[in-house]
């Protein structure tokens, strides 16, 4: 059977006459970790959101284990129906519902049968070791819970995808770590094909089995992190590893972790 | 501009569809068919009620006289209402809440409340007279400038609440900025009014629109208009095509000065956020002064009114025995309130929620157009209904039954609603309804369980808006109203001309301790939530 679990051909998205994401091909294997990896600007939320179907490319094809789910301007599949999971930058947590209420209308509108749920959702929520905050709401936890709510909601339906739209952006340094560990544990537990994005150099080589480096839109280069440290493929690559190197030896606050691409 | 997948969906589609197809049989195709008929006479096409319009220097008088109208109550309701706005968004949230809920009340008592205290006051045997000796108002009391003065008083809140709005949405740096170099009247001067001028500018032109549509005052005081002419020419003359090119001209300049508001405001024609910014503080005499300045507002524009009403209606028995007399008209209005408003708000979801999450260009002409259904004079939409229902068949089982009131509440006020919503929702994250699409939620299923809940306040301060509003309408009632159906307005106007003053100024006061009623359990609900909010609670909106 075909390796290749998610297909982009030659996807484009233009907002007015900006072009956000310029005919970008490229393949995410069954049960890999994919990090698309660039600055503020450089198409990769769009992207993460077209193959999620909350936007629509306006050339190219998406497909999802084989099945085409857009092409050519048009969306074949609703965001509903392409069984994905999606962690959201700002959580988008639901303020009138408890964490196991979330877990609960995700299965609902799945159409998982009531009786079954209970035990969903204690399976889910013992995965990100949050079993004891079924009741709270999301006012009422911390900002690491917050996230794994997050987290819960996106693997309740087990996924056959799952998308990160960078859930750790504004973490403090030692939540980040930690969460990241959890995530990178899960997704190999769990073996769910994934695509996650950031901005952060360190995030990606620390999670990703390879990394999709972005540069206004355009695929610059894929590949392992060793292979985009030896051989990065432009001057843009080669640039933001050294920052990155060089800010890291030079022990900089996590923020400046963040390599100063383009804008 | 990332939300478009919500309105894709195909049963957003069809429900905003669907809704959208209501707005157009409710609010627009009364416009549209009195449009079409000033066009023909006896069948045949004719230009000849619009060569009339122009030949006759009364209708450019008419003209003037609407014009000016409304021109002196954008004048005085600027003049009132933008002070309070720039001193209210200065003042504390909990503060700034409760004097806002006060200096509202005269935005949401039916216009003709307060030209009835003005006529108490003012008129030619008015407390003025009375105690002077002499008639020495009234002729400025029954003039443009005088209903201008009381148009301007009932609509001040709404260049209040934009003016609050803009000042609300400087950050605060910039005004520290500038304090570093300036005193405060040169920062006021050179940088907060630059910055919130086309607010106030449009909060102006939504007086004026608003003025110029009004029907109660200046049929109140005599005040010859466009509304009043288009009620003489329709109920007096029964001349409908003279009536419908009568409103053209009016219907234009509400076009263009609703265009031009929504210019000055861009996205943000009525905006629900006053919690934007949390403001530089005042010193404490300056916020007293404020709060002072806000007081007396309030006296002047709620307490001052309330009081001439209790006076000139007598004892509290009294009030009780027109409560007895009046019940079923008062039953009658909130019971047909209730469904309207409910109704208007459930229309206004809808569309209100298409405007807040479409990326389409139609969002622009979308707000111009619900603001001018808005303004459409409320006697020109009576009278298009009337064209419109009054026929055999289906729609005239509904003309003769109560249910005509409140297609006329829907006519004027879903347009109200769908502005307002959308201008609330678009405030709500739409990550959150992206969320429920994304993990399976079908829209109906996502809008009922994510953007209600969430828009639940904000459903409940406009439902009562809309009841509100709908529980003082007259200029549409009074026109479409079967007979037999008598709501509390009609009966008010009904007995203005030829009952004692105790009489009217009972029913009216009946009127605003209703409305006033309604507002308190809105402010306790609002601060209900605020609290819930404050403790970290479940909800926050």
């Amino acid at each position: 059977m075909n390796d290749d679990f998610l297909k982009l051909t030659n996807i484009a998205k233009r907002y007015g006459t900006r072009v956000v994401v310029d005919h970008l091909s490229l393949t995410v294997h069954r049960g890999e970790l994919l990090c698309f990896l660039g600055p503020s600007g450089s198409g990769k939320t769009t992207l993460l959101r077209m193959m999620a179907g909350l936007e629509i490319p306006d050339e190219g094809r998406i497909e999802i284990h084989g099945a085409t789910v857009a092409a050519e301007g048009r969306s074949l599949v609703s965001p509903q129906d392409r069984r994905i999971g999606f962690v959201f930058q700002d959580l988008a947590l639901w303020p009138h519902l408890t964490v196991g209420e979330h877990l609960d209308f995700v299965l609902g509108s799945r159409g998982v049968p009531r009786r079954r749920r209970p035990e969903k959702i204690e399976q889910a929520l013992s995965l990100v070791r949050l079993h004891q905050r079924a009741s709270a709401y999301p006012s009422e936890l911390s900002g690491g819970e917050q996230q794994r709510v997050g987290l819960a909601r996106a693997l309740v339906t087990e996924p056959r995808l799952l998308l990160f739209d960078e859930p750790l952006a504004n973490l403090d340094i030692d939540l980040k770590a930690e969460l990241e560990a959890e995530i990178r544990a899960l997704q190999q537990r769990l073996a769910i094909t994934s695509v996650y994005i950031t901005h952060d150099p360190g995030e990606a080589f620390y999670l990703g089995e390879r990394i999709a480096i972005l540069q206004a839109g355009r695929l610059v280069q894929v590949g392992s992190s060793p292979e985009i440290l030896e051989r990065p493929a432009s001057d843009f690559v080669a640039r933001l590893m050294r920052l990155w190197q060089v800010r890291g030896l030079r022990g900089a606050p996590d923020s400046d972790r963040h390599f100063a691409g383009e804008s | 501009m990332r939300v478009e997948i919500l309105n894709r969906q195909w049963t957003a589609r069809s429900t905003i569809g669907l809704a959208g197809v209501l707005v157009f049989a409710l609010s627009i195709s009364p416009v549209l068919y009195m449009f079409v008929r000033s066009l023909e006479h006896n069948g045949q096409f004719t230009l000849a009620y619009y060569a009339q319009l122009l030949g006759e220097p009364r209708q450019r008088r008419l003209l003037g006289h609407s014009i000016q109208l409304a021109a002196w109550a954008a004048l005085a309701g600027s003049a009132l209402g933008v002070p309070a706005g720039l001193l209210l968004a200065r003042l504390p949230q909990a503060t700034a809440l409760l004097l806002r809920f006060v200096l509202l009340v005269p935005l949401l008592l039916p216009p003709y409340i307060l030209g009835v205290v003005w006529v108490f006051v003012m008129g030619r045997a008015g407390w003025l007279s009375r105690w002077m000796g002499s008639d020495v108002a009234s002729v400025w009391a029954y003039s443009l400038p005088g209903a201008g003065l009381v148009l301007g008083l009932a609509l001040a809140p709404l260049s209040m609440l934009l003016a609050e709005a803009a000042r609300r949405a400087i950050p605060a740096r910039l005004i520290e900025a500038a304090r570093l170099v300036a005193g405060p009247s040169r920062t006021l001067a050179r940088i907060t009014l630059p910055l919130v001028a086309s607010s106030l500018a449009a909060g102006g032109l939504l007086v004026f629109v608003l003025a110029l549509a009004e029907f109660g005052v200046p049929s109140l005081l005599g005040v010859r208009v466009y509304t009043t002419e288009v009620f003489t020419q329709f109920a007096a003359l029964y001349n409908f095509g003279a009536a419908t090119a009568t409103a053209a001209p009016l219907l234009l300049v509400v076009v263009v000065a609703a265009g031009l508001a929504r210019i000055l405001l861009g996205g943000r024609v009525l905006t629900s956020s006053l919690m934007a910014e949390q403001p530089l503080r005042l010193s404490s005499p300056a916020r007293v002064a404020a709060q002072s300045y806000l007081i007396l507002l309030g006296l002047l524009m709620v307490a001052g009114p309330l009081l001439v009403l209790m006076v000139e209606a007598g004892s509290w028995r009294a009030l009780l025995d027109a409560l007895v007399s009046a019940r079923i008209q008062i039953g009658t209005s909130i019971a047909l309130s209730i469904i309207g408003a409910s109704l208007a708000t459930g229309l206004g979801l809808l569309l209100g929620y298409w405007r807040a999450r479409t990326t389409s260009g139609g969002r622009g002409f979308f707000d111009v157009g619900m603001l001018v259904l808005f303004a459409v004079p409320s006697t020109v939409v009576g009278i298009g209904l009337i064209g419109l229902w009054n026929r055999t068949g289906w729609t005239g089982a509904f003309y003769t039954s109560p249910a005509m009131i409140i297609i006329g509440y829907l006519a004027r006020y879903v347009p109200l609603a769908a502005l307002l919503l959308g201008a609330y929702l678009q405030q709500l994250p739409a990550a959150r309804e992206e969320a429920a699409i994304v993990f399976g939620a079908h829209w109906w299923r996502m809008l009922g369980r994510i953007v209600v809940p969430a828009a639940r306040l904000g459903l409940a301060v406009i439902w009562t808006i809309c009841f509100i509003f709908m529980f003082g309408e007259l200029g549409t009632t009074v026109l479409v109203a079967p007979p037999g159906t008598t709501t509390l307005p009609v009966r008010v106007y009904a007995i203005m001309a030829n009952s004692p003053d105790q009489r009217v100024a009972e029913l009216c006061l009946m009127q605003t301790l209703v409305i006033l009623l309604s507002l308190g359990g809105l402010l306790a609900a609002v601060q209900v939530a605020g609290r819930r909010q404050k403790n970290g609670g479940k909800v926050d909106e």
